[in-house]
C-alpha cells in the first residue's frame, strides 16, 4: 500500500462513514486511493466548508469530524475552522497534503507551513516526515481527537510520503501502535471531593449549578445532571454551549445564562453565595467581568472540568476537580450521604427558589407578547413558531452567528443534547449553513433547522450546491433584516446610532438564489406567509429554504452589557 | 506577590516543541525571564528550564498550561532553597595597559576565565549563581563592556 492507501484504510478502519473535503496538488494521491477504494466523500465548494461540516457532524455525534484538504491555500482555509473547533472543543481530524519533503521549506508552489500556522489552533499536529510513521501518527491523532477535552488535530503528510510505498505490516489490524505515553500528574478526581462539595452545599444559601459545554459533550451527563439536580434541589442554568444539557420544561432549570441570557439565570450567576461550575471555563460571555465576577473570594466557587488548565484560568475556585461531567454527577450520586439528607439539601434554600422563581414567572409574561403575530415579522416570534411547529421531532438547530443566534437560544427550546448547534467560543460568521451539511449528514432521519443571518450566509453561500446535491434534509431560514443586526445593535446602543458598515441595502433576491441551486423556495413577509412556508418546509423532502424578511431594528435582550457583571442587565420591562 | 519561580520540564525532543512551549508563553501572556534547553540523560528527551516571574495564581495557571501540552512529560517546580541554579555568562570588556592587571584581579576574586585577550579587550567567562554574576558584570562596567551573553538560567533540585 503507499501512504495515501494507508490513511484510507486507516479511516475505513475507524468507522469514518463521512469526511468532508476538497481536492488539489499534493493530496490529488490521497484523493486517488479515495476513488479505487470508494471512500464515502463529500466534497464542499469551499475548505472553509468542509471544516464547518466535520465539525457540525463532530457537534452533533461526538465522533471525531474527518476534514481533507489540499497544501497552501487549501489547508489554511481551514484555519477559522480549526480556531472553531479548538475554542469549542470539537473532535476533529484534518489531514491536509503537503509538498514533497525535499521541496519543504524552498517556498515551493502552494507550500505554506500550516503546522507552524494552526500551532495554536489546534489540540496538537504533525508533520509527517518519516513514513515509518505515517500510521502511529494517525492512531495517536485520532486518539486525541477525544481525549479527555476533545479538540482539532491536524496531520500534515507530503506528497511523496503519500505516494510512496509503506511496508506497516499486521499494524494496520493491530489497533493503536501510538508510543504516546506520559507521565501526568495524579488528577484531583470527584471522589477525593465529594464530601467536602456536599459540605459545601449544606452550607449555602444561595446556590446555583453552571453546567456548560462540557455537560453536553460528556455523553449521558443530561440524565445525572438531572438527578443530582433533584436530588439537592439547586437550581440549573446553561451556558450558549450548555444549551440541551438538561430539559429546557425542568421546573429547576433557569435558562441560558450570560450576556444574553435569561433574567433569572444571571440573578442566580450574580447573587449565588455557592457556585457549582462544570465543564465551563467562564468565558467573557458568560461571566461577564471574570477579574471581578469573584475578586473578593466571597462567593464558594466549585469548578470541576476536564481541562486542569481551565480550572482558576479566569475565576478563582474553592474547590478544584479534575473530572469529566458524566464522571463527576455519577460519582457525586454514589456518594450521597442517605436519602434523609438529601432532601435537607433544599429546605434553607427556599426563599431563594422564590426570588428566581419570581423572576422566571415575570420573564415568561414578558416573553408573551413577542410571540404575537405582527408585521413587519418580529424575530422571537419566527423562531418561536418553527419550534411550536417542529415540537417533539428533536429536531437539530442550527444558528450561524448574531442576532439570530442569539434569538434561537432563548426562543428555541431544544429536546435533547447535541441538539442545538452553534459557534460559541469565536462566534465565526458563515458556520452555520456548512455545520447543517455535516448535521444533516450524520442525522440524514432527523430535520435540520437552519437560522442564519442574511449576512452570515453570504459568507458561505457556495455551499447551496453541496445541499442541493446531496438533497440533505436542511430547512434553512434566512432572518433577513438587511443588516449585520448585532454589530448594528451595538452601534445604536454604545456607538450613538453611527451605523457603520452595517446596513446591507444590495442583497441579493435569495429565492433566485435558492432556485439557481434547485433548492425549493418561499418568502415570508407576514404571520400568514410563515405558516405557510413553515408547512411548505416540512411537507418538502430534502432542502427548503425560506427568505423571512423581518422588522429590522429588533434588539436582543436581555443583555448584558461587555465587561458589566451579571447583574447590570437589561432587560426592558424588568428594570427594577 | 510577583516572584521568581523555576521550572524544570521535561519534553520530548521533537522538532517545532521550542515553537510551541514559547508560543504557550506569549499567546497567554505570560512573563518568561529565561528559557534554557538542551539534551538530557534520556534519549530523544530535553530538559527545559524556564523562569518565569508572577504570582502564586499565574505560576499555578503557567504550570497547567504546559501541562497540556503533548509533547510535555514531567513538569517539576523547583524549591528555591533546595536546588542549584547556574548561569554562565561571557563578557567581553574594553581593556588597556593601563586596566589590565585590575581586571583580572577581579577575575581571580570571581574565580572567572579568560578566554580571550586582545590589544584593546578582555573576555570572560564566568558560571555561578545569578547574583554573583550580576555582581561580576557590575565591577566590570567602569572598564566599558562591549558585550555580554548570559545562557540564562539552569537548574536541577538537589538530591536527598
Amino acid at each position: 500500500m503507499n501512504g495515501a492507501e494507508i490513511v484510507v484504510k486507516f479511516l475505513e478502519n475507524k468507522g469514518v462513514k463521512h469526511a468532508f473535503g476538497y481536492p488539489g496538488g499534493p493530496i490529488i494521491v490521497l484523493y486517488d486511493a479515495i476513488y479505487k477504494a470508494n471512500f464515502p466523500h463529500i466534497l464542499t465548494r469551499h475548505e472553509q466548508g468542509a471544516a464547518h461540516a466535520a465539525e457540525g457532524f463532530a457537534k452533533a455525534t461526538g465522533i471525531p469530524g474527518v476534514v481533507i484538504a489540499t497544501s497552501g491555500p487549501g489547508a489554511t482555509n481551514l484555519v477559522t475552522g480549526l480556531a472553531d473547533a479548538m475554542l469549542d472543543s470539537v473532535p476533529m481530524l484534518a489531514i491536509t497534503g503537503a509538498v514533497a519533503r525535499k521541496a519543504t521549506g524552498t517556498d515551493a508552489f502552494q507550500e505554506a507551513d500550516i503546522t507552524g500556522i494552526t500551532q495554536p489552533i489546534t489540540k496538537y499536529n504533525y508533520l509527517v516526515m518519516k513514513p515509518e510513521e505515517l500510521l502511529p501518527i494517525l492512531e495517536e491523532a485520532w486518539a486525541l481527537t477525544t481525549q479527555d477535552r476533545p479538540g482539532p488535530v491536524l496531520v500534515n503528510i507530503p506528497k511523496d510520503i503519500l505516494a510512496m510505498e509503506i511496508d506497516v505490516g499486521s499494524d494496520m489490524q493491530a489497533g493503536s501502535t501510538s508510543p504516546y505515553v506520559r507521565h501526568r500528574p495524579t488528577r484531583v478526581r470527584t471522589s477525593s471531593m465529594a464530601e467536602q462539595v456536599y459540605t459545601a452545599l449544606k452550607q449555602a444559601k444561595k446556590p446555583l449549578l453552571l453546567a456548560g459545554g462540557g455537560c453536553v459533550i460528556s455523553d449521558g451527563t443530561t440524565a445525572e445532571l438531572e438527578q443530582f439536580a433533584e436530588c439537592t434541589g439547586i437550581p440549573v442554568a446553561t451556558t450558549l454551549m450548555g444549551k440541551g444539557a438538561m430539559r429546557e420544561d425542568h421546573p429547576l432549570y433557569l435558562g441560558n445564562l450570560g450576556m444574553h441570557g435569561t433574567p433569572q439565570a444571571n440573578k442566580a450567576l450574580g447573587s449565588c453565595d455557592l457556585l457549582l461550575a462544570v465543564g465551563t471555563r467562564f468565558s467573557d460571555r458568560i461571566i461577564g467581568n471574570p477579574e471581578v465576577y469573584n475578586e473578593n473570594e466571597d462567593r464558594f466557587v466549585i469548578h470541576v472540568d476536564v481541562d486542569a488548565a481551565e480550572i482558576g484560568k479566569n475565576v478563582k475556585a474553592k474547590i478544584k476537580i479534575e473530572d469529566d461531567a458524566f464522571d463527576f454527577f455519577q460519582t457525586m450520586l454514589n456518594a450521597l450521604p442517605d436519602s434523609e439528607t438529601c432532601g435537607q439539601f433544599s429546605r434553607s434554600w427556599q426563599s431563594w427558589h422564590e426570588l428566581l422563581a419570581n423572576m422566571k414567572n415575570r420573564y415568561e409574561e414578558l416573553k408573551k407578547p413577542m410571540y404575537h403575530p405582527s408585521t413587519p415579522l418580529q424575530p422571537q416570534y419566527v423562531i418561536h413558531e418553527v419550534a411550536a411547529a417542529l415540537a417533539g421531532q428533536n429536531p437539530i438547530v442550527v444558528t450561524d452567528v448574531g442576532q439570530h443566534q442569539m434569538f434561537a437560544s432563548q426562543h428555541f427550546p431544544v429536546e435533547s443534547p447535541r441538539s442545538f448547534i452553534t459557534s460559541g467560543g469565536l462566534g465565526t460568521m458563515g458556520f452555520g449553513l456548512p455545520a447543517a451539511m455535516g448535521t444533516a449528514t450524520a442525522y440524514p432521519d432527523r430535520t435540520t433547522v437552519l437560522f442564519v443571518g442574511d449576512g452570515g450566509l453570504q459568507m458561505t453561500l457556495q455551499e447551496l450546491g453541496v445541499i442541493a446535491g446531496h438533497h440533505m434534509p436542511v430547512k434553512i431560514f434566512i432572518m433577513d433584516n438587511s443588516c449585520l443586526g448585532m454589530v448594528r445593535q451595538w452601534q445604536e446602543l454604545f456607538y450613538d446610532e453611527r451605523y457603520s458598515h452595517t446596513i446591507f441595502d444590495t442583497n441579493p433576491d435569495f429565492l433566485k438564489i435558492a432556485e439557481a441551486y434547485g433548492i425549493k423556495s418561499g418568502q415570508a413577509q407576514n404571520p400568514d406567509g410563515l405558516v405557510r412556508e413553515i408547512k411548505a418546509a416540512m411537507e418538502t423532502k430534502g432542502p427548503y429554504l425560506v427568505h423571512v424578511i423581518l422588522e429590522k431594528s429588533t434588539n436582543v435582550y436581555p443583555m448584558i452589557p461587555a465587561g458589566k457583571l451579571p447583574d447590570d442587565i437589561i432587560m426592558p420591562g424588568m428594570e427594577d | 506577590m510577583n516572584t521568581q519561580h523555576v521550572l524544570s520540564v521535561l519534553v520530548n525532543n521533537n522538532a517545532g516543541l521550542l515553537y510551541k512551549v514559547a508560543g504557550l508563553f506569549s499567546r497567554r501572556g505570560f512573563n518568561i525571564e529565561s528559557l534554557t534547553v538542551g539534551t538530557c540523560e534520556l534519549a530523544d528527551k530535553s530538559r527545559m528550564t524556564i523562569v518565569v516571574n508572577g504570582n502564586e495564581a499565574t505560576i499555578d495557571q503557567v504550570i497547567r498550561q504546559l501541562d497540556k501540552l503533548i509533547d510535555v512529560i514531567e513538569i517539576e517546580r523547583l524549591p528555591r532553597d533546595h536546588d542549584v541554579e547556574r548561569e554562565l555568562v561571557l563578557i567581553q570588556v574594553n581593556s588597556s595597559n593601563d586596566t589590565r592587571a585590575e581586571m583580572i584581579q577581579i577575575a581571580e576574586i570571581f574565580r572567572a576565565n579568560i578566554i580571550d585577550v586582545s590589544h584593546k579587550s578582555l573576555t570572560f567567562e564566568l558560571t555561578g549563581q545569578q547574583d554573583k554574576i550580576n555582581a561580576f558584570i557590575s565591577l566590570l562596567e567602569p572598564f566599558g563592556v562591549r558585550r555580554i551573553v548570559r545562557t540564562g538560567l539552569t537548574a536541577l533540585e538537589r538530591s536527598m
